[in-house]
């Protein structure tokens, strides 16, 4: 039945095995809320920043093989920089209309992120790691520790929700499909992304940089552009975060421990996956608060996600997923060949071929190389 | 190989119809091929690593359409030669011209826009993508646009990658690997993701490819079918071609010119008897001495 309904728009998106469940995903996310109650909207919408801010992170630990340990530092970076302009004026530099507000939060991030990464023209992995736990302390100790940009300390700092065009998102429900359309449009240019050239381009850094750069593609310069746009998306959520709380959150939000507790979600959810990504994010920001009478820690979740990401495999849970799916398919593919389909597959090439039939092109050039003739349809075509 | 012992001469009329229908796809997608003279040049290169002097004043030419192979005993210096003639090491001294360019010092990735291309003795490709996506990855400098124009996709763009796709199918299939496009490489055996390598570097527009043991793990009769199809690409594209193959008799027998080294110096270059004559491969390389 279900395959019935989704049957035209299989049709539509060429078959994609996961787009039933993105349909379904964004379905519920449109119809559950409003039968919620406030604080359980509230903490949905906090879910959803996550997961832009996991898309981020996707690029950067999924695409291009870094890990980035600064990802708190950033979100925390936007959300003040955007706070800053946009709250109620204490200064002549507050109020702000929220669209320049949040883009300058946004740029903030991106800029930060793209210039940890210049140093991975020489350096990767653990230095990586390295350089961006060094900003993320560095951003703690500066840009947090000022109260007249982050509005603590003490000081009675209003961010009211936005409002565009008229239309007020000032409640809960208002603001959760603002931050809803937010995530459904990062999770579309994610994905325009990655079936692009520059997303190919990142993924083939990520398996092997030589073979990215015999091909043409600086793997120094679509590094810095994956830690750029990846810093831009967890700008994006921090934008949306600023308003969300009316008042600057608390810096805790945004320490190094938070920076693990995010890189936990792409770990376990792998990156292959938007829909395993949101998944996650979302269980991420909500099982700490349904868990709460038990004293969980969200830091625990966080300890227990990087585990669980390690002994899944790179491929995280969605991988996993969409694995069984794609092996599936491919069984279907090699039995038509009527090769093995388990494991090893390949079009034998040490059978002898048919006997081709002669191609109806005539006989253009002969070519001798001592006792052997080779005879030849068609000379290459060598442009002048 | 042949029941004698010797690899089979490769002929390049065996094409089927649509196989010729692909090469001209392909063809079209192709620059245009250098017509004469000398594609890539090496002169006195020279390298060393630490206490280890790799390259002792090699150098090489590979001319346009042509298909040389470099020989050499493992440690010989072909693999460091490679890195040199593909950017990823810069000499110590010497130079390297391509096309007419020196790119001593250019990039690898600058030295692919001028229509160099490579592939490995191990696998480069990523095993969880499918090989059309492999494929698709050569394309890069191929299609048009930016991150914006990408994403928003521009009809720049999307002419390009619909091009790309047709090209992608194309290759597939004069690999042999256009029923498994939609099959995720890590299913297949390693001849098969060997072709999708071999398949990627042409996506990337190549005029001349830089081919390092593409039948590295494969057995004798493994290697002569990827040989025999390399060599039919080669012909038919108008491509120039650079071998390091371990099969040496695979290469006298087949290619047009060959390069032995040892040492890291050039001990003989020429056409394939006159190398396989040389006394100083017969006793630094083949293992036989020229007086036996």
């Amino acid at each position: 039945m279900l395959q019935k309904l989704m049957a035209p728009l299989g049709k539509l998106t060429g078959g994609n095995p996961m787009v039933p469940g993105i349909v379904a995903f964004v379905a519920l996310a449109v119809i559950v809320p409003p039968l919620l109650a406030g604080y359980w909207i509230f903490l949905v919408t906090a879910g959803l920043l996550t997961t832009i801010t996991a898309f981020g992170l996707a690029i950067i630990v999924g695409w291009v093989g870094e890990v980035n340990l600064a990802g708190a530092g950033l979100l925390g970076a936007s959300v003040y920089v955007t706070g800053y302009f946009y709250r109620v004026g204490e200064s002549r530099l507050n109020g702000w209309p929220f669209i320049p507000a949040a883009l300058t939060g946004i740029i903030v991030a991106a800029f930060l992120s793209g210039l940890v990464a210049i140093p991975t023209a020489r350096f990767s992995g653990i230095y990586v790691m390295v350089l961006t736990l060094g900003l993320q302390i560095t951003l703690e100790r500066t840009l947090f520790s000022f109260p007249w940009i982050i509005g603590g300390f003490g000081r009675n700092v209003i961010v009211n929700r936005p409002r565009f065009l008229g239309v007020s998102f000032d409640s809960d429900l208002r603001f959760f499909y603002l931050c809803l359309a937010a995530a459904v449009a990062a999770g579309l240019f994610v994905n325009a992304l990655r079936n692009s050239r520059h997303g190919r381009a990142m993924n083939l850094i990520r398996t092997d940089k030589r073979a990215a750069a015999a091909v043409g593609i600086s793997p120094w310069r679509y590094k810095i552009l994956a830690f750029a746009i990846g810093g831009g998306l967890i700008g994006v959520a921090g934008a949306f975060t600023a308003p969300l709380y009316r008042s600057p959150p608390a810096i805790v939000q945004f320490i190094a421990f938070q920076s693990l507790f995010l890189l936990a979600i792409p770990v376990v959810a792998g990156t292959r996956t938007l829909l395993g990504i949101s998944s996650v994010a979302l269980s991420f920001a909500l099982i700490p608060q349904a868990l709460e009478s038990h004293h969980l820690s969200p830091f625990l979740l966080g300890g227990i996600g990087l585990i669980a990401g390690t002994i899944v495999g790179p491929g995280g849970l969605g991988g996993n997923l969409l694995e069984i799916l794609q092996k599936k398919k491919e069984v279907a593919i090699l039995s038509a060949l009527g090769l093995d389909g388990e494991t090893e597959a390949e079009v034998d090439l040490t059978v002898a071929p048919a006997p081709a039939p002669a191609p109806a092109t005539d006989v253009v050039s002969v070519e001798g190389d001592g006792d052997e003739i080779v005879l030849r349809n068609r000379p290459p075509r060598l442009k002048a | 190989m042949a029941a004698n012992g010797q690899t089979a001469v490769l002929t390049t009329a065996d094409w089927t119809e649509g196989e010729l229908a692909a090469l001209e796809t392909v063809e079209d997608f192709l620059p245009d091929q250098v017509r004469e003279g000398t594609v890539l040049r090496a002169t006195d290169v020279h390298k060393r690593f630490g206490g280890v002097q790799a390259l002792r004043g090699a150098s090489i030419e590979v001319p346009a359409h042509s298909f040389v192979g470099l020989i050499g005993p493992n440690g010989s210096g072909k693999s460091t030669l490679f890195d040199v003639l593909n950017g990823f090491t810069t000499p110590d001294q010497g130079t390297v011209e391509a096309f007419g360019q020196d790119v001593t010092r250019k990039q690898a990735w600058d030295r692919a826009k001028l229509g160099m291309s490579r592939t490995f003795q191990a696998n480069h490709i990523d095993l969880d993508l499918t090989v059309l996506d492999n494929l698709l990855a050569g394309a890069y400098l191929n299609v048009r646009g930016g991150v914006v124009a990408s994403v928003l996709g521009f009809p720049a763009v999307r002419a390009d990658q619909k091009r790309a796709n047709e090209v992608a199918r194309a290759v597939a299939r004069l690999l042999d690997l256009e029923p498994l496009l939609e099959v995720r490489a890590g299913s297949l055996n390693f001849g098969a993701q060997r072709r999708i390598e071999i398949g990627r570097s042409l996506m990337s527009r190549p005029r001349l490819l830089l081919l390092d043991e593409p039948s590295a793990g494969m057995d004798a009769t493994e290697a002569s079918h990827l040989l025999m199809l390399v060599k039919r690409l080669q012909t038919d594209l108008g491509l120039a071609v650079l071998l390091i193959e371990h099969f040496v008799r695979m290469v006298l027998d087949n290619c047009g010119s060959v390069t032995a080294i040892a040492a890291g110096q050039i001990i003989a270059s020429g056409p394939p008897d006159v190398v396989a004559a040389s006394a100083a491969v017969q006793t630094a390389y083949l293992g036989v001495s020229a007086d036996a």
